[in-house]
């Protein structure tokens, strides 16, 4: 009996024993492969980075794959020389990022690169099209084409990206169908992409600006607010009836930067169909403009309106304009309510700028 | 001219440094700015390209001691996007010219050139 219970405890001795040697194995083996990588990478780090450098400096750009690393078949490297040439692409201007374009056709990384457009994971996906956009790969344009539609909005909105920074205004005809929403950050990087606006594209804006997608809309009062086009005053000043309330707040700011004569006066006209958010963003033009035409319509709204966030806007307007008189005897009177007193003592204190 | 590059980004280090090899300047490489301030200390640098981020003591910190060594070298900071208040402190602390990254070596030879002795 006792022999057994012996034999026994040395067999679960033994036992646990071997699964540590085996954990203290596999750590072994894991760290030694991971430092083994690491050594690699810098090794391939360096390699690269002289090639870069060499090809940079070299006067011959067109030749620069005369000279092949026996690496440049590894798949691996290949994929890592091809982060490196994204990154420098990054740190480099002119001719130098030229040459950084020549050395990724030199080594044919684009097909690495077209590679992961067909990837199941979206951020390989997204990579890929970052990679080419980067490396100015225009053959690669139809393949990023057929991305726009991909489920992903991660992949769809690098797709869009990708097209304007390779076509520029003409790279936005996907605003003609697309009917996800545009991301107010995705709004900024196409912004920053178009750097300008065809003559005769009037049209085109137009269509934008009748899309049933509000957030293309958007975009397109943006655009035309950034490119200052006058000629589409009129076609925007019908939108003041749009059904969205997120449009009518980017609109009116948009009549303000393409403000003419009568811009003040169409934006109060309107004022009363308006939701408060508009009607906001409309005393907040007042206030910038200083348009002394719309005095009374302020002191209207400060006594008559319920909100108290409009009644605040239209006193801060007034005091503005310089109506701290009117503020101030508003304030004194006492038939006027304890919240209005509070608004107009708060407007007197505001800084004048 | 024996040239100093204060860069902690290997590539850029790398460029800048075959780029002026090329044109037949010396050069000394640090990548941090202590290893830099010593070798001003102690070399006669006629010029000195550096970054403003960077390990140890910064690109601002090698403008100030180049001044508490009172040596006249001329200095070219390399900034990124953003960096304007920067640039302009470094320029009341003696910084001779600067230039944005992403940036073109070719652009910085022509600063450089402005600095050769006539």
């Amino acid at each position: 009996m006792l022999n057994t219970s012996v034999h026994l405890l040395f067999l679960i001795f033994v036992g646990i024993l071997s699964v540590i040697i085996l954990l203290i194995a596999a750590v072994v083996m894991y760290s030694f492969l991971e430092h083994r990588k690491t050594v690699r990478l810098a090794v391939w780090s360096d390699m690269i980075n002289h090639k870069i450098s060499e090809a940079i400096v070299s006067d011959h750009g067109e030749r620069m794959d005369d000279d092949r690393t026996e690496w440049a078949g590894n798949h691996s490297f290949r994929n890592f020389f091809l982060q490196k040439l994204v990154e420098s692409e990054q740190k480099f201007s002119g001719a130098a990022d030229e040459k950084i374009k020549i050395l990724f056709r030199s080594f044919g990384l684009q097909r690495e690169a077209l590679k992961k457009l067909a990837k199941k994971k979206t951020h390989f996906i997204t990579g890929g099209i970052q990679e080419l956009t980067a490396m100015n790969y225009l053959e690669a344009l139809p393949d990023i084409a057929l991305l726009l539609k991909h489920p992903s909005a991660q992949v769809y909105q690098e797709a869009q990206y990708a097209m304007v920074a390779f076509k520029g205004f003409e790279g936005l005809e996907f605003l003609d169908e697309t009917a996800g929403r545009i991301s107010e950050w995705q709004q900024l990087r196409l912004l920053r992409s178009v750097s300008h606006i065809p003559e005769n594209s009037e049209d085109i804006l137009k269509k934008w600006l009748e899309s049933n997608n509000d957030s293309v809309v958007i975009f397109t009062l943006k655009l035309i607010r950034k490119f200052q086009m006058l000629s589409l005053y009129d076609m925007m000043a019908t939108l003041l009836h749009h059904k969205s309330r997120e449009v009518k707040v980017q609109l009116v700011q948009t009549l303000f930067a393409l403000e003419n004569s009568s811009t003040i006066l169409h934006l109060t006209d309107s004022y009363v169909y308006q939701e408060t958010e508009v009607q906001t963003e409309i005393l907040k033009i007042l206030k910038i403009s200083r348009d002394r035409n719309s005095t009374d319509f302020l002191k209207r709204e400060l006594v008559r309106h319920p909100d108290l966030g409009i009644k605040v806007h239209a006193a801060e307007t007034l005091s503005a304009l310089g109506e701290q008189r009117y503020l101030s005897e508003l304030s004194q009177d006492l038939s006027s309510s304890e919240e209005l007193v509070q608004i107009t003592q708060y407007a007197l204190q505001q800084k004048i700028w | 001219m024996l040239i100093l590059i204060a860069e902690d980004d290997e590539l850029i280090l790398k460029t800048v440094e075959h780029k002026l090899l090329k044109e037949g300047h010396e050069v000394i490489l640090t990548r941090n700015g202590k290893e830099a301030i010593e070798n001003l200390k102690n070399k006669a640098i006629d010029l000195a390209i550096t970054d403003i981020m960077m390990p140890f003591a910064s690109g601002i910190e090698i403008l100030s001691a180049i001044q508490s060594m009172g040596k006249q070298i001329p200095v070219i900071m390399l900034s990124s996007m953003g960096q304007e208040e920067v640039v302009l402190n470094a320029f009341d602390l003696g910084a001779s010219d600067f230039i944005v990254k992403p940036f073109s070596p070719n652009e910085l030879i022509l600063r450089i050139k402005r600095f050769l002795p006539k």
